[in-house]
């Protein structure tokens, strides 16, 4: 498929997501979180169902620092804690 | 034609061509057919007596023309025939340039080749909910970047194993090691192929323009989840690996990749349905970071 191109023109594959991309975090404002999850799956060998808790904080931290648009947790697949409000 | 002085017509054939023939020869000339009439007529002329004229009725001349040489229907079929394949060599032409973007809507619709999924309509809330019953799933990850793009573009995490349905955070750190700001554009694709429909990303950093300032280093999250009818599908039950992969351009020769409209999407988070973030603009990055 890439055959022919000129050498300059890099090939294409797959479709961009219909959701959006993350604005990159440049300061590392949420990076504190970011490690903690990797500590977690360190520790339970790459589980994730385990480690969800910390996920659903760094998107929390995104969220809070306007790195992304505010949404409800159900929505990406977090059940709500018993103890928020909803 | 021939002057008159030739045999005379015997006047009770009506509508009759004339029919030279030579006399030394069994070949019959058709006076109907203007080459043949003519040459004969030149040789008639020359030598009149070498050719005995013979009438005939006009439509075995013609039958006869046409047997010798080709008529001017026949010509008439040629050339129509002509147009029709020239017609079919353009139109095959059309259908190879048409071929490219068609390949992608089908690839796009279908997933087929590794083609990841992006329907919105498969990120709905009940979609997202883990199947405990399964078995866990390994994503592993892939980077790799471009010769042309100083970047350093590495997964912070080899592998994660979800569930079906699960949602699950990944992250890839990237370096920019030149001197000077680039802007660089990712793709994707994931593997085994078959199961690519199936793995969905909700947000990455995809088909967007990243722009890394000279030594900048950053984490780039991706956020993706298996569908959960992963599960019950009995082409699936082989695989235990996806493994998803990167691969980082610059943009300079891979803005073709952009996507138009791409970057100001963005839609209000209601029940069922899914969130869109709006990218900043590169000018607003700058002011972010400073």
């Amino acid at each position: 498929m890439s055959f022919g191109r000129p050498p300059g023109i890099e090939a294409f594959s797959g479709e961009p997501p219909a959701l959006g991309s993350f604005p990159l975090d440049h300061a590392g404002e949420c990076k504190a979180f970011m490690l903690e999850y990797l500590k977690c799956l360190r520790d339970n060998k790459g589980n994730n169902g385990l480690c969800r808790h910390h996920s659903k904080a760094y998107l929390q931290c995104r969220m809070d620092k306007g790195l992304m648009t505010p949404d409800d947790m159900r929505n990406l697949g977090f059940e709500p804690d018993p103890s928020d409000k909803t | 034609m021939l002057s008159r002085h030739l045999i005379a017509l015997p006047k009770k054939v009506p509508n009759a061509q004339w029919i030279y023939q030579p006399r030394d020869s069994n070949i019959l000339l058709c006076g109907a057919h203007q080459s043949l009439c003519s040459s004969a007529g030149l040789a008639a002329k020359r030598n009149i007596s070498r050719y005995n004229r013979i009438p005939l009725p006009s439509q075995a001349c013609r039958s006869m023309a046409s047997a010798s040489a080709p008529s001017g229907s026949t010509k008439g079929s040629n050339s129509s025939s002509a147009y029709y394949l020239a017609a079919a060599i353009v139109g095959l032409i059309g259908v190879t340039y048409a071929a490219v973007p068609l390949y992608r809507i089908f690839c796009a619709r279908t997933g087929y080749n590794g083609t990841p999924l992006t329907d919105a309509s498969k990120f709905t809330r009940d979609r997202l909910r883990p199947k405990e019953e399964s078995r866990r799933i390994k994503v592993t990850f892939a980077s790799n970047t471009s010769d042309s793009l100083q970047w350093s573009f590495k997964p912070e995490m080899r592998e994660v194993r979800v569930l079906p349905g699960e949602t699950a955070l990944t992250f890839y750190k990237a370096k920019n090691k030149s001197k000077e700001d680039i802007i660089g554009i990712a793709t994707y694709n994931v593997t085994p192929l078959k199961a690519a429909p199936y793995f969905n990303k909700i947000q990455c950093f995809c088909f967007e323009e990243q722009q890394l300032r000279a030594g900048e280093e950053v984490d780039m999250p991706v956020f993706f989840f298996i569908d959960p009818d992963f599960a019950d599908d009995p082409w699936m039950k082989d695989v235990n690996t996806i493994t998803l992969s990167y691969t980082f351009f610059d943009a300079k020769y891979a803005s073709h990749l952009i996507q138009p409209g791409y970057h100001d999407q963005q839609q209000k988070g209601t029940s069922g349905k899914p969130i869109i973030t709006q990218g900043p603009s590169l000018g607003s990055l700058t002011t972010e970071a400073a």
